[in-house]
C-alpha cells in the first residue's frame, strides 16, 4: 500500500498555498484516497487494483494543484482586498453625509463620493461570483443605483444648479415651496434603469428589481420616517412641521421615485433567461 | 440500467447536488462523493479531482464551512456542514434547475425522453 500521504504531497507540489493551508489540503486528500482503496479491498479487489482504482480518481495533478490553489488562495488575498475597499466606504461614507449635512467643502464630497461608488464597484466585481444571490440581485444593485443619483445631486450641487421652487399656496400655512432639482430629477430614470438592469443580470425577482430601481428613494424614506419622530420629540407636534414632512416626502421620495420608476419600469416585466 | 451524466453538465449541477446533501447533514468529502454516487443510481459521479476544488470555492463562497472532526471509525475526516448562506442558495438554485429543466422540456422534450 502506498503512503497516501506522501504521494499526494509529491503530487501537489505545485500547490500555492500557506504550510499550513498545504498541510490540509494534502492530509485531506490523502485520506480520501486512503478510504477508496480501503474500500476497493473490502470489496475484494486485490492491493495493486484497489491502488489504481484510487489513483484513477485524478489524471491530471498539476491542473487539480492550480484548481485548488486558485480556490483556496484566492480567499485570502480577494476577502483582505474587499475588506480594506468595503472598511474604506464605511469611513467615507459617513464623512461625506457630515460635509452634505454642514454643506461645506463641496469639491472633497464629489471626491467622496466618486470614490465611494469607485471603491464599490471594485469590491463588487472582485466578489461577484461568490456573493449570495440575494446580495448579486438586490443589495448590489440597490447600492450601485443609490451611489449613482448621489453622485448625479453632487454635480448638481458642484455645477451650481440651483433648485427651482414651485411655490403652493396652503390655507393653513400659507405659502409652501417645492424645491426641484431638474438636471438632476431628469437622470434619474438613468439610475433607475441600471439598478433594475444589474438586479436582472443577476436573475433578480420583479421586486428585487424593482427595490434596486427605487433604491434613492426608499432610503430617503426610511431616512424620513426616522427624522419625523425626531423633529416631533424636539420641537413638539405642529402642524406647520407635519406639512414640511408632508413635502419632504413629496420632494425627495414621491417625484424621485416617479423618476426612478421610469426608468426601471422596462426591466420589470420580463424574467432574464438563464444563461446556457 | 442509469447512463452516467457526462463530466460537464454534472459539474454544473455539482454545486446544487451538494447543497442538497449538506442540507440533510454534514458530511466529509469522501461521504458526499459516494452518496451522490449511490443516490442517482450512478448517474452522478464526483472524482476527487471534480470534487474537492468545487467544495473548496464553496468554502470561499461562505456557502459550506468544512472542520475536522472525528468519523463513526474514530478517524478524523473534514466535515462540511451548510453555512445559513448557503441554505440561502438552495431556493434560488433550486428555482433556476428548475427553470432551466422547463426550458429545455419545451425546447426538446426531455421530461419524456
Amino acid at each position: 500500500m502506498p503512503d497516501w500521504k506522501s504521494l499526494v504531497q509529491e503530487r501537489l507540489a505545485l500547490l500555492n498555498l500557506s504550510h499550513d493551508a498545504k498541510e490540509e489540503v494534502v492530509k485531506e486528500l490523502a485520506l480520501h484516497l486512503e478510504e477508496i482503496c480501503d474500500n476497493a479491498r473490502a470489496d475484494g479487489l486485490a492491493d495493486s487494483a484497489a491502488t489504481a482504482l484510487a489513483l484513477e480518481e485524478v489524471h491530471n495533478w498539476p491542473a487539480l494543484s492550480a484548481q485548488i490553489s486558485r480556490a483556496r488562495s484566492k480567499e485570502e488575498v480577494m476577502n483582505r482586498a474587499t475588506k480594506a475597499l468595503l472598511l474604506s466606504i464605511a469611513v467615507l461614507f459617513p464623512a461625506g453625509l457630515i460635509l452634505l449635512f454642514l454643506q461645506r467643502a463641496p469639491v472633497m464630497q464629489m471626491l467622496i463620493w466618486t470614490a465611494c461608488a469607485a471603491m464599490l464597484l471594485c469590491a463588487a466585481a472582485s466578489e461577484a461570483n461568490r456573493l449570495s444571490h440575494r446580495t448579486r440581485s438586490l443589495w448590489l444593485p440597490a447600492l450601485a443605483t443609490f451611489f449613482g443619483a448621489s453622485v448625479s445631486l453632487m454635480v448638481c450641487e458642484f455645477l451650481g444648479v440651483k433648485p427651482r421652487m414651485v411655490w403652493m399656496n396652503h390655507y393653513a400655512v400659507g405659502h409652501v415651496a417645492l424645491f426641484l432639482y431638474w438636471p438632476w430629477l431628469a437622470s434619474l430614470p438613468l439610475f433607475g434603469a441600471a439598478g433594475a438592469h444589474l438586479s436582472l443580470r443577476a436573475h433578480g425577482a420583479a421586486r428585487a428589481r424593482l427595490a434596486a430601481g427605487l433604491s434613492p428613494a426608499l432610503i430617503m424614506l426610511t431616512v424620513w420616517v426616522v427624522i419625523l419622530p425626531w423633529g416631533l420629540l424636539i420641537d413638539g407636534v405642529h402642524f406647520f412641521q407635519l406639512v414640511g414632512f408632508g413635502l419632504g416626502l413629496v420632494n425627495w421620495v414621491a417625484i424621485p421615485g416617479v423618476a426612478l420608476l421610469l426608468g426601471a419600469a422596462p426591466f420589470l416585466g420580463e424574467a432574464r433567461p438563464i444563461p446556457v | 440500467m442509469t447512463r452516467r451524466i457526462r463530466s460537464k453538465i454534472a459539474r454544473g449541477s455539482g454545486e446544487l447536488a451538494i447543497l442538497s446533501l449538506l442540507a440533510e447533514q454534514p458530511l466529509y468529502g469522501f461521504e458526499i462523493a459516494k452518496q451522490i454516487g449511490e443516490r442517482t443510481g450512478g448517474a452522478l459521479k464526483f472524482t476527487l479531482a471534480s470534487l474537492y476544488p468545487l467544495l473548496y470555492e464553496m468554502e470561499k463562497r461562505g456557502w459550506v464551512e468544512g472542520r475536522w472532526q472525528a468519523n463513526h471509525a474514530g478517524r478524523d475526516r473534514r466535515y462540511y456542514r451548510l453555512t445559513p448562506g448557503g441554505r440561502r442558495q438552495l431556493a434560488p438554485l433550486r428555482e433556476e434547475w428548475r427553470s432551466f429543466f422547463q426550458a429545455l422540456d419545451t425546447l426538446a422534450g426531455v421530461s419524456h425522453a
